[in-house]
């Protein structure tokens, strides 16, 4: 590998000197664009040398993970609590837009290698999204920020001390006056309490905080219609009629694990006795809550509004006269609205955060009218630090940076000069700042713009504390030490405070100690290692507060917006993967099919079929977008369900510096006003003539008349329960096979599935599933384990969206085994699928063989040519060399470590003591997994509901992975959509 | 003249040869043999009267061994090696190991049949007197040839040649052993 | 249907030409073989292959190295070109057999003249077909696994597997067809011995021809160990390619899991294989001027069979339409309708006319008795066979029961390379045997020439 490698041994090795050295930084200077934009073509060769490079740096961690980070001890004599082959977990939480998700971090031999969702802590229960599971991979990733750097030449953290020294001098001459801090949404406590003495410190300080998703309509709505801050928090058991607006209830909304767990609990009427919710939804751009949707209608953003208004109006939660307008879903809002009203106090509106304050004001109107407030709602005290707008802050601090009031500017987690307002033009007005910090994850664009960068501690390698939805607290702990020297927000601010201890430990330890002592919660040592090892601070959950909704809303309301005229409009969402683009970095995420688009590695401008067909353009197409001046070019994606008229642009995409995903799809930043966020008139659009190849996963939308879906309405569980699926048993010449003691199986409900991925990246995390790259996806060489499928029925422009899961269907009459020539593939005694990877030959005749199409092919030798530090695989799982078939196992390696623990303490295996890893981190548990022999475990239970089947059972394969059927909950006042 | 392996004519035409070797049947000849560019039915039936059911026999026990054999090596290998659980099919699942058992039947036919075949013909034996005579290249080609050996009970080199010679012989060669 | 050839044989084409005798027979053939430097077109001929050949070591060392992955195989479409030329190629040698074995025990006067060319066709298809397999392999270093022997694993293969099948067929039909192959030349060996002049090629070919020296006893074992051996390896090469067959019909995938592959594929050999030996014939008649030795008789004759072939494989397609249109399984169904409209539509139809439309013409006599037209008919149905070969392996993969994981085959220029490397391989072998094996059985044609005078 490369001279490179050496270099890279030997700078890590002796910074200083080398930073002194003038050959050393011309290093640096040739490689570092490579890094960049080497992933732009996505030439594979070149980006194996890239691949390469950061093996090298990889193999740097290996000095670095230890689960206590206080001492590192040489493995000659092991550290306690550490037995080679079993794996602890650690407690800690991952933040996104600054609320706390509990995690669980299992260490394998003292090594972070899975992230699980802490089933202690309310937002996670258990369950962990995509994102939380990518984290691992982010906190190895050698592409991360590794040096400290002042005006673009390598320096020493030293250097920076200094440097901050003097300024912190001359700030307390003028009363810290010039001097900015900019940090993301901020729920945690003790920085918080850091922060708040620094404004003491320095009176002049300003605190800004920006998230490019922020929450503002909501707080505002929230000001406005209750007088003061209130964050709102959903019971959805409680919730029998939901009506969502553009609703991230289920995907990204605070909480949102937790809520769709709720939400899917009430929806499994085949095992809850025959009731399940039912949903409606209006939205401009398809969200998870609309494919779940029993009614779902697409619309503009200024049509919502109306139809809002006209549900307020008939539900008299607004003046009369709204119901006068005339729109065409009349029948469909009115047939909602009498739903709704039929079901006071268990029914909640809920509209997402890319709605205006408007909506926001009308569903809480509404929801105050049904007497959801209290029920299904519960409002509490604002979680976050302050509740300014952020929009306004990061303008105001763009304006003082131009007009020069800002000399000292702290940047602490955010990317503003990728991700604020494109009118702001913060990247040039940071210029204006002499001493501009910034602390993050990556060197990326604010980072190689600010005069100071400073490579930052992940999450899992600093210690901290945040808050979740609700207000509980987590201390986070961290998981290693920092692998590529990262910082802590707490060390600068201490310093720029001159305080003596710059440790984020002590830091936050003192923090906890105080408070403890007011909140006398009595002896301090039970409170903080309970608190660790729980991964919850106990009673910090914020209660409910009262607060009345002010009437006569619609007076504050601006008068009935009349009908847009005809134009296009652009729409801005986070994108599945890459969020806001702080998870842009991240290889799993980018290589994760989006749950609607199935795209990998690209985004794309989303347009409606109808939309498509009027400006002539498909799929592949590269459109020219203007919005008043600034152009981007984006290839086209036909979306069914997606709004006439809209264009969505997935946010968090086309960074220009960074880690991977530098030069990786289109920037719709740069489209993104900051009048209006979420919407905007798009000025043309002009067809290129350009293609642009997308590397989708899905093959075809339809379902082609297959059985592969199964569905029935909830009428028909009620009266006709067999007559919702098909089944067919062909009989076989050969005896059964008997499996006497143990059957492991699967039961997948696909009411329950919504399709978040996580199930695919946690599979993968697992079982060290590779990443391919682009040009292989294309291929169609992807590797996941465990894929989502996404099939459509109905009309292109609303049509009903299924998501189907699908693993290794482990059928007891296995096409795959009966045509491998050696033995490859067989069964074992428990009826498991196996695949042994060192017999494999590689004929791929297994694959053609099965029905289901989940067996994947080392093409290449996929495992060995990514950038991952050795020691981040997870060991339990042997890593696939090139020309072998790989395939679900059913997490074979979970099994046998029960089976073995079992073993010694000489019992039974308890039902639900293993679990899969998509079965672990599902939000929903859709997954079941279990012994088809042990006669009440759950995983039988399922399977004995009338609406469970399997996959193509005609072709007599015997599957023991098997789905419950979608019940879908129609309002008969609705008629149905044909399909 | 114990070094001579005996005397052989040369005839131009299958049917020459043929009568020539019936007449010297006739005159009691009994150990003698023909050399001919393509088996000439009449002519062998003449020199080595009698069924050949040798090969034949050989073949089909070959067969029968064959299919055994084919048969024995997956069933050993399926029931008795390592029997294991493949795609829920029975460990002896017969069906499945007739095609082996056809094939394997086939090849250990043929490859005896081949083998025996040389055997039975003396072959490969580079070296054989015949091949000494100047006359015997063309026997390989377009030229019939009988010879008398030397150990025949009535053989005498001077009415051996009196004999090819009244056959019409184109020539008459004697072959040193 | 053979004897129908022999009766309404034309009065103007004997099987041998009358000037023929045994005599100048075995000079005219050996002496091919013995003559001291090949011919010119020989020479261009192998010029032509031998780059090829090294265009097959090329892409083998850049497949070995780099992995299956430089094709254009993917999921759901794992087997690509290598399956579908395994198929042809093996098609091809099976039509050796097919004239060899099945035309002698017909006693078809024709085939003595054109075995030894059928048989040498053969021989130098089978390495091809045997290639390809072992190439697709994802770790080729471990084909051998497939062998019954025990290794130190102590883990045997997977005789269910219709893939095990096919190599257990493959490896027999190679050794039974060199035992075949030997058993007829070893008198030919003996003649050219014989006529050798220089002492290498004396002592070359005395070896080869073990000392035959053609007694009685040697040719009757000779003839009924042949006879029996025909008897065998008729029935052998339909098995051959029926249990290639057997890898689409043994696979549960649809268009693939259908019991009419075994006929159909062969069927397939008894055309593809035909045509290759009327090319082949036509090209060593002219090239060593042997047209009183294979005369228009022979190619009568042999596109007879063809055409033959053809008509038997209209029957194929017409099932293979059938089938999935009048079956209820709607996968079926969709693919079938996929392989004639879809992305495989233009090698479907093209296929269907070179193999069937066009050989119609051989209904017409002047058409079996002009080569150039039934060497370019030949060469058509060569084509069509490699399509439809290609087009039902990717067809049946690309469009199979989960729609979701619907996908096409692209192929890459390795792909193409693998398709040009093995007809290098196949032409330089065959133009070795040219030059150094007695292209035509002089044993069996003398018989005819004796059968002709005494007519």
């Amino acid at each position: 590998m490369s001279p490179l490698n050496q270099r890279a041994r030997t700078y890590w090795r002796s910074l200083e000197e080398l930073a002194e050295k003038p050959e050393f930084a011309t290093f640096v200077e040739r490689e570092a664009p490579r890094f960049r934009d080497i992933v732009n073509a996505f030439d594979r060769r070149r980006f194996l040398q890239l691949m390469a490079a950061s093996m090298a740096l990889g193999g740097l961690s290996a000095c670095g993970p230890e689960p206590n980070p206080r001492q590192l001890l040489p493995y000659v004599d092991i550290p306690e609590n550490v037995v080679l082959g079993r794996n602890r977990y650690y407690a800690s939480a991952i933040t996104q837009d600054g609320y706390a998700t509990g995690v669980l971090v299992s260490h394998i031999a003292g090594r972070p290698i899975k992230v699980e969702g802490n089933p202690d802590h309310p937002a996670s229960l258990g369950g962990a999204s995509a994102s939380m599971q990518a984290s691992i991979l982010t906190l190895y990733d050698p592409q991360r920020a590794q040096l400290v750097a002042a005006h673009g030449q390598i320096a020493t953290w030293e250097n920076f001390v200094g440097a901050l020294h003097d300024r912190r001098k001359r700030l307390l001459a003028r009363k810290g006056d010039g001097l900015r801090i900019l940090t993301g949404a901020m729920t945690s406590p003790s920085l918080i309490a850091q922060i708040a003495s620094v404004q003491k410190q320095f009176p002049g300080m300003r605190w800004h905080q920006w998230e490019p998703l922020n929450r503002d309509s909501e707080h505002a709505a929230a000001i406005m219609g209750f007088g003061k801050p209130v964050d709102r928090a959903f019971d959805l058991r409680k919730a029998e009629r939901i009506f969502g607006i553009g609703s991230d209830l289920i995907s990204t909304a605070p909480g949102n694990l937790a809520y769709a767990r709720d939400f899917a609990a009430a929806r499994r009427p085949a095992e809850t006795g025959g009731t399940m919710s039912r949903v409606y939804a209006i939205e401009s751009t398809p969200t998870l809550l609309g494919a779940k949707a029993d009614h779902r209608l697409a619309m503009r953003p200024d049509e919502i509004a109306r139809s809002l208004r006209y549900v307020a109006g008939l539900l008299g939660a607004g003046p009369q006269d709204w119901t006068q307008q005339e729109s065409a879903h009349a029948t469909w809002l009115k047939a909602a609205a009498v739903d709704l009203a039929a079901h006071r106090g268990a029914t909640l509106v809920h509209a997402g955060r890319e709605q205006p304050v408007e909506v926001h004001l009308l569903a809480d109107a509404i929801n105050d009218k049904l007497g959801a407030i209290g029920t299904t709602l519960r409002l509490i005290a604002p979680v976050q630090a302050d509740s300014e707008p952020q929009r306004q802050s990061i303008t105001e601090l763009a304006d003082d940076m131009a007009s020069g009031k800002v000399d000292t500017l702290f940047i602490l987690g955010p990317n503003p000069v990728y991700d604020a307002p494109a009118d702001l033009d913060f990247a040039a007005k940071l210029r204006h700042v002499p001493f501009s910090v910034c602390l993050s994850l990556y060197d990326d664009e604010t980072a190689v713009a600010c005069t100071w960068r400073i490579p930052a501690a992940h999450e899992y390698e600093r210690w901290g504390d945040a808050r979740a939805f609700d207000g509980t607290v987590t201390i986070q702990q961290p998981q290693a030490r920092p692998l590529y020297g990262g910082h802590s927000p707490y060390e600068i601010l201490a310093i720029l405070l001159g305080s003596p201890i710059t440790d984020d430990y002590t830091m936050v330890r003192d923090y906890w100690h105080q408070r403890a002592q007011q909140e006398n919660r009595g002896d301090f040592d039970a409170f903080w290692h309970g608190s660790l090892r729980v991964g919850v601070v106990p009673k910090t959950a914020e209660p409910t507060i009262s607060a009345a909704l002010q009437s006569n809303l619609a007076a504050k309301l601006p008068p009935t917006a009349a009908p847009r005229a005809n134009g296009l409009l652009a729409l801005f969402r986070a994108d599945e993967g890459n969020w806001d683009g702080s998870c842009a970095n991240n290889a799993w995420l980018l290589e994760m099919p989006r749950p609607f688009t199935r795209l990998t590695w690209d985004n794309a401008a989303l347009i409606a079929p109808s939309t498509a067909e009027q400006l002539g353009l498909s799929t592949q197409d590269v459109i020219e977008i203007a919005v008043g001046q600034t152009k981007v070019n984006a290839p086209v994606f036909v979306l069914p369900g997606q709004a006439a008229d809209c264009v969505t642009l997935p946010l968090g995409w086309g960074h220009t510096a960074g880690g991977l995903g530098a030069g990786v799809g289109f920037n719709a930043y740069r489209l993104r006003p900051s009048p209006s966020e979420w919407a905007t008139p798009i000025t043309y659009v002009a067809k290129t003539g350009d293609k642009y190849r997308l590397a989708t996963t899905q093959g075809q939308d339809r379902i082609l008349g297959r059985d592969l879906v199964q569905e029935g309405t909830l009428e028909q569980l009620n009266d006709s329960p067999q007559s919702i699926v098909k089944k067919s048993k062909p009989e076989s010449l050969y005896p059964e096979y008997q499996y006497p003691d143990r059957a492991w199986a699967m039961a997948i409900d696909l009411n329950s599935c919504i399709g978040c991925q996580a199930c695919v990246i946690a599979c993968q995390a697992e079982n060290n599933v590779p990443i391919v790259g682009k040009d292989q996806v294309l291929d169609g060489r992807v590797m996941h384990w465990l894929r989502i499928d996404r099939y459509y029925s109905g009309p292109a422009d609303a049509p009903d969206t299924t998501f189907e899961p699908v693993p290794c269907m482990h059928c007891e009459n296995a096409p795959c085994e009966v045509v491998c020539p050696v033995h490859a593939t067989v069964h074992d005694h428990e009826g498991l699928n196996l695949m042994v990877y060192n017999r494999c030959v590689g004929t791929r005749f297994c694959s053609n063989n099965c029905p289901y199409k989940v067996r994947r092919f080392n093409f290449y030798p996929y495992a060995f040519e990514r950038d991952r530090p050795p020691n981040s695989w997870n060991p339990e799982v042997s890593v696939r060399d090139r020309g072998v078939m790989e395939k679900c196992t059913y997490c074979i390696q979970r099994i046998r470590t029960t089976q073995i623990d079992a073993e010694r303490e000489n019992r039974k295996i308890r039902d639900g003591e293993i679990v899969t890893a998509c079965q672990q981190t599902c939000p929903t548990q859709a997954i079941i997994f279990g012994d088809k022999n042990d006669r009440d475990s759950a995983v039988v239970k399922r399977k004995a509901t009338p609406i469970d089947y399997v996959l193509l059972d005609d072709l007599n394969t015997r599957p023991r992975t098997s789905y419950s059927a979608v019940i879908r909950n129609p309002n008969p006042a609705i008629e149905e959509k044909q399909s | 003249m114990t070094d001579l392996y005996g005397v052989l004519g040369v005839f131009d035409t299958p049917e020459r040869a043929t009568s020539a070797a019936a007449h010297l049947q006739q005159s009691g000849y009994s150990n003698f043999e023909a050399y001919t560019p393509y088996p000439v039915d009449e002519l062998n039936r003449i020199v080595h009267p009698g069924p050949k059911p040798f090969l034949p026999i050989l073949m089909f026990v070959a067969a029968i061994l064959g299919a055994g054999w084919g048969y024995w090596i997956q069933y050993w290998d399926e029931v008795v090696n390592y029997p294991i659980n493949v795609g829920g099919r029975p460990h002896n699942s017969w069906p499945a190991f007739m095609v082996g058992t056809f094939e394997f039947m086939l090849l250990v036919t043929v490859a005896i049949g081949f083998f025996g075949m040389l055997a039975v013909s003396r072959l490969p034996k580079l070296y054989h007197p015949i091949f000494e005579a100047k006359s015997f290249a063309r026997a390989t080609r377009d030229r019939f040839i009988i010879c008398i050996k030397a150990t025949d009970p009535n053989f005498d080199l001077a009415s051996v040649h009196d004999v090819f010679e009244g056959l019409g012989a184109e020539r008459i060669e004697e072959v040193r052993a | 249907m053979t004897m129908s050839v022999t009766r309404e044989l034309p009065a103007d084409a004997p099987v041998v030409g009358p000037d023929v005798t045994l005599t100048s027979l075995s000079h005219e053939v050996s002496n091919r073989v013995l003559m001291e430097r090949a011919p010119r077109w020989w020479w261009v001929g192998f010029g032509l292959s031998f780059p090829l050949f090294i265009l097959f070591v090329i892409q083998l060392a850049w497949l070995f190295n780099y992995g299956i992955g430089v094709w254009g195989v993917r999921i759901p479409v794992a087997w690509g070109f290598a399956i579908a030329e395994y198929v042809w190629w093996i098609a091809l040698a099976s039509g050796g057999t097919i004239v060899s074995a099945l035309f002698f025990l017909t006693r078809s006067p024709w085939r003595s003249a054109t075995n030894r060319i059928a048989e040498s066709m053969l021989l130098s298809a089978v390495p091809c077909a045997g290639m390809m397999p072992i190439m697709h392999l994802g770790r080729p270093g471990f084909f051998y696994w497939l062998f019954p022997y025990s290794s130190v694993m102590g883990v045997w293969p997977q005789v269910r597997s219709p893939l095990w099948w096919d190599f257990i067929c493959l490896i027999c039909y190679i050794l039974m067809s060199i035992f075949y192959y030997y058993a007829g030349i070893l008198p030919d060996l003996a003649t050219v011995r014989d006529l050798a002049q220089t002492r290498f090629k004396k002592i070359f070919y005395g070896v080869l021809a073990l000392g035959w020296h053609g007694s009685t006893r040697q040719w009757q074992n000779q003839r009924i160990t042949y006879a029996i051996m025909s008897a065998i390896m008729a029935p052998m090469v339909v098995s051959v390619h029926s249990v290639v067959g057997l890898d689409y019909a043994g696979g549960l995938t649809v268009g693939w899991h259908s019991t009419q592959f075994p006929p159909y594929f062969f069927f397939g050999a008894v055309i593809s294989g035909t045509a290759v030996i009327v090319m082949l014939t036509i090209l060593v008649r002219w090239g060593y001027s042997l047209q009183n030795v294979l005369t228009e008789y022979h190619l009568n004759a042999l596109a007879k069979v063809v055409l033959t072939g053809s008509v038997m494989l209209g029957f194929a397609y017409v099932w293979e339409a059938f089938g999935p249109i009048y079956g209820s399984d709607v996968a079926a169904r969709t693919e079938f309708l996929q392989r004639m409209f879809g992305f495989t539509a233009p090698t479907f139809w093209s296929e269907k006319i070179l193999n069937v439309v066009i050989p119609q013409l051989l209904w017409i006599p002047f058409v079996r008795r002009n080569q150039p037209l039934l060497f370019l008919i030949c060469l058509g149905i060569i084509v069509g066979m490699w399509q439809e070969r290609y087009t039902f392996t990717i067809s049946g993969l690309a469009n199979n029961y989960i729609p979701s994981y619907w996908g096409v085959f692209y192929p890459t220029v390795w792909d193409w390379a693998a398709l040009a490397g093995t007809i290098g391989l196949f032409l330089t072998m065959f133009f070795l045997f040219l030059r150094f094996a007695p292209i035509v059985s002089i044993a069996e044609v003398r018989e005819i020439i004796e059968e002709e005078k005494s007519k």
